[in-house]
């Protein structure tokens, strides 16, 4: 004698707490539910630890030392945050204190030869080059070639080949000949040029002023 | 719930969420692991059908709940929430121990996990029990889940569903479906020639 009711509608009556009028009458049904209460009731035990304590003895002490290894990472994070930190200002003001250093460009006074588009330091430039002397605020400038005055720039000009602003005055003259050149930059103020080197150097050292004079021969 | 749960469960919960209020983690923790630490681990024996697993579930959930701890809703139930964390781990357990059977060709256990009898237990039930472990094992992780939580754990059908995120209704019939597999399993077992 068998009824499939029990297993197929009268467990979800079970479950939903719902009365099974048909198993009241069915014998079948009474055993089956007699049989569902005793798997029901042997489901607790399964993963039952026999009344001791329930697997690893130390459980919670290996609970509380995975917590501290997650906490002392979490420390040296810190740590190395802190010196990524460290590291990543240091670099700034590296980067700051080279920046303030005075850039190649802003060096005065300095003297250039160009050479076609390149600016060129050289120690030998050709005719048809240029040469660009940057000085100071208050400086003056002039070339002389074969002892000769070819440019004069004043201190602060800004006319023809001189150029002024607030770093200072940029003078830049053709090498249209070859010959030994003279740039001499003053550096205070001194006499009018009469356009011959001897006399010119002689009237401003007799001034009190001061000067530097490079020589530069074109060939 | 036995009435001597009930009772014993209301007085964890004032010291509980006293511990909770005074944000004492450590507190909270360690009342969370001596009230539900044994329960925890007989879920996870009971999903994993592996008791080291099922160790190392525990540790993990408690771990988990130690480091969440603070992002926990005021309020909420400390109960569905580990066990919910438990629920996730042990999932996520089963499903790495597949890939890596698969992936090694390991065959499943052949020794189905053993309950351990208390002395004064009955002995068919011991055994049902035992036979009901490896039966569990072979049912589709959700209905072992429903099964596991509504009847291992007895807890009610609205507890269970906040624990699994599905709707009452939905555990029951699953229970209601797992229900006769487990009993052919088990008559299976206990009656091997029959059919």
């Amino acid at each position: 004698m068998s009824c499939e009711h029990y297993w197929r509608d009268g467990i979800l009556l079970v479950e939903r707490g719902e009365p099974d009028p048909h198993r009241d009458t069915c014998v079948v049904c009474r055993r089956e539910h007699k049989a569902r209460e005793e798997l029901v009731r042997a489901l607790p035990l399964v993963g039952g630890t026999g009344g001791t304590t329930a697997g690893d003895l130390s459980w919670e002490a290996r609970v509380w030392r995975r917590i501290a290894r997650l906490e002392a990472p979490r420390a040296r994070g810190w740590w190395r945050l802190g010196a990524a930190f460290a590291a990543a200002c240091a670099i700034v003001l590296t980067w700051w204190m080279l920046g303030r250093r005075v850039q190649p460009d802003e060096l005065r006074p300095r003297i250039e030869v160009v050479s076609g588009e390149v600016a060129m330091r050289s120690a030998s430039p050709r005719v048809g080059d240029r040469v660009r002397i940057a000085v100071n605020p208050g400086d003056e400038v002039r070339i002389y070639r074969a002892g000769q005055l070819v440019l004069r720039c004043p201190a602060r000009a800004t006319r023809g080949s001189c150029v002024s602003d607030t770093r200072g005055m940029v003078a830049e003259a053709l090498l249209a000949d070859a010959g030994d050149y003279r740039l001499v930059i003053i550096t205070s103020a001194t006499a009018e040029p009469v356009g011959n080197l001897a006399c010119d150097l002689g009237a401003i050292v007799s001034a009190g002023g001061e000067y530097q004079i490079t020589e530069l021969p074109v060939r | 719930m036995s009435m001597a749960k009930v009772q014993a469960v209301s007085g964890d919960d004032a010291e509980l969420e006293a511990a909770r209020s005074a944000r004492d983690k450590r507190r909270v923790l360690t009342l969370l692991m001596a009230r539900h630490g044994e329960a925890i681990y007989r879920f996870a024996v009971a999903m994993t059908h592996d008791r080291n697993l099922a160790e190392e579930v525990r540790q993990q959930v408690f771990v988990e709940a130690y480091r969440d701890l603070g992002n926990l809703a005021a309020g909420s139930s400390l109960h569905n929430w580990i066990f919910g964390i438990a629920r996730h781990r042990c999932l996520d357990a089963v499903n790495a121990r597949a890939r890596w059977n698969q992936r090694y060709k390991n065959p499943p256990p052949e020794t189905p996990e053993q309950a351990d009898c208390e002395p004064d237990q009955e002995l068919d039930r011991c055994r049902l029990a035992r036979i009901l472990a490896a039966c569990l094992a072979k049912l589709a992780p959700a209905a072992r889940e429903a099964v596991v939580l509504r009847y291992q754990q007895e807890l009610s059908y609205d507890e269970a569903a906040a624990i699994a995120g599905d709707l009452p209704g939905t555990l029951r019939r699953r229970v209601a479906r797992a229900l006769p597999v487990l009993r052919r399993c088990v008559q299976a077992t206990l009656h091997p020639g029959e059919s």
